[in-house]
């Protein structure tokens, strides 16, 4: 079943075009991530997936489905504790209190934030609320989940609970996600969508058998960066890149790196 | 529903937004029945005024209490943003209940009116209370959850609103032409015109009465409308 279309959308904010053109369609289960730099739109795509925009030009159809949706930033100002909070907004999904303390104890326990179940949210660290906000949307399983970079501010161990929660779903929930991290894109998504400028630059099913294999190097210089074709790309401190590529491109990849002056400093198997 | 309401009427008190509006409210009823043996209905015409000043406050406090990122979150777990707001005015309309209780009862229980209470006096008091509250909060809105509400100078183009409702009676007895533009501002003095102590409960009284009804009607639409639009 087909969740979201969309035919030649776009969305204006203020005049400002935000997104163009956009045609797709999310079934029922698929795993997707939006992929693209800071401003493109990303977000804005996510939001009119979920409904919480709407398209001001072209045409969207939307199936009825519960959404769960995780917004970037938690907001700073909630004046409640954790657990008032989630208490809260689980029940106004219909559910009874007795459904939603038990699900927010089995998930406080799985993100380890059990013991700020009674801190006020304001004065829980930035992860702590990244979580409450994760949770929040899980309270009523979802049928689309959507999240906007839902691993920042997350510890790894955290990183890798969430990514595991998200490969226990349901097969029949849908998400669909943006990221800069590459653990969520490599371990979740089935499907890359990358944007740019509001405009979607490419639409791809993944290759999910091959193995990924992570490439670390230091780098001369940038120009090499657009010559290594990669699943997905990192700057880190420096002059270090990291790649994840398919297997069978990593010799070649591994060969054009040290043609070129790079140092590799780690190599290793990522899926 | 219930739910959402809790959560807004939580945090407005956390908020401690309700502060200067509750704290200038609760003076300017004290003032006003400073002194004894005043006339009932023309008392509860003013108190009515500082109900629907108070309320376009608190409204316009209601919709700024979240942040974007919040707002978008209880659009999902509400499933329309329709919801979103009628859940806000419901908000409202509870905060109202006990300040419009306590201008109506304030004056009863402190023996301040030249004379005793009748069954049509508080049948008018509570009416005028509630359709002013009304008119504050459908105000508080316009300035707070549309378009307008980014503007640079929504607060004050608020109070300019509230000013020309209060004054158009005399704004049309200055320039007659005016008579065609203030009917956009709430009709508030059709409800004062007929708080005097000489009320009577003529046929001009219920054509108002009317008036007021489909304003209230008409301005919910064009408001649920303009939320709508800047919530697309």
């Amino acid at each position: 079943m087909i969740l979201f279309e969309a035919m030649n959308a776009g969305k204006q904010i203020d005049g400002a075009d935000i997104l163009n053109n956009i045609t797709i369609q999310i079934a029922e289960g698929e795993k997707v991530a939006i992929v693209g730099h800071n401003g493109s739109g990303k977000s804005s795509l996510l939001k009119l997936i979920g409904g919480i925009y709407e398209n001001t030009s072209g045409q969207v159809k939307r199936e009825k489905f519960i959404t769960g949706y995780v917004p970037e930033h938690f907001p700073e100002n909630i004046r409640f504790t954790i657990k008032e909070y989630l208490l809260l907004i689980g029940k106004m999904s219909g559910k009874t209190e007795g459904e939603i303390i038990k699900v927010i104890y089995d998930y406080s326990e799985l993100f380890s934030i059990t013991a700020y179940l009674n801190t006020p949210l304001k004065n829980c660290s930035k992860g702590t609320k990244q979580k409450a906000g994760i949770i929040q949307a899980m309270l009523t399983p979802p049928e689309l989940f959507l999240l906007d970079e839902p691993l920042t501010g997350l510890d790894e161990p955290a990183q890798k609970q969430m990514l595991n929660i998200l490969n226990s779903f349901n097969q029949r929930t849908s998400i669909v996600f943006t990221a800069h991290e590459s653990l969520l894109v490599d371990g979740l998504a089935e499907r890359v969508i990358t944007i740019a400028n509001g405009t979607i630059l490419s639409d791809e099913k993944k290759r999910i058998n091959e193995k990924i294999y992570m490439i670390k190097a230091i780098v001369p210089n940038k120009e090499i960066v657009s010559t290594i074709d990669c699943v997905h790309m990192k700057y880190q401190e420096g002059n270090i890149i990291e790649w994840m590529v398919f297997a069978e491109q990593s010799d070649e990849v591994l060969i054009k790196l040290l043609n070129n002056g790079c140092k590799i400093i780690e190599l290793k198997e990522k899926r | 529903m219930t739910a959402f309401i809790r959560y807004e009427l939580m945090s407005f008190i956390r908020s401690l937004k309700f502060i200067p509006p509750a704290v200038l409210y609760l003076a300017w009823i004290f003032i006003l029945y400073a002194y004894k043996n005043v006339p009932v209905l023309s008392s509860y015409g003013v108190s009515s005024i500082c109900l629907y000043l108070t309320m376009t406050w608190i409204a316009m406090v209601m919709f700024s209490l979240e942040v974007e990122s919040e707002k978008h979150i209880l659009f999902t777990h509400l499933r329309s943003k329709e919801r979103f707001l009628c859940g806000k005015w419901l908000t409202c309309l509870i905060v109202m209940v006990p300040i419009m209780l306590f201008a109506i009862f304030f004056p009863i229980i402190t023996g301040s009116f030249n004379e005793g209470m009748k069954g049509d006096y508080y049948a008018l008091a509570f009416f005028s209370h509630i359709v002013f509250a009304i008119l504050g909060i459908l105000v508080g809105s316009l300035f707070s959850a549309t378009f307008l509400a980014t503007r640079k100078y929504a607060w004050l183009s608020a109070v300019f609103f509230l000013v020309c409702s209060l004054a158009s009676k005399a704004l049309i007895e200055t320039l007659e032409i005016l008579k065609w533009i203030v009917w956009i501002f709430p009709p508030v003095f059709k409800i004062i015109d007929h708080m005097s102590n000489d009320f009577i409960g003529n046929m001009s009284f219920w054509f108002d009465n009317i008036f007021v009804f489909i304003y209230i009607i008409f301005s919910t639409f064009i408001l649920i409308y303009l939320f709508l639009k800047k919530e697309k």
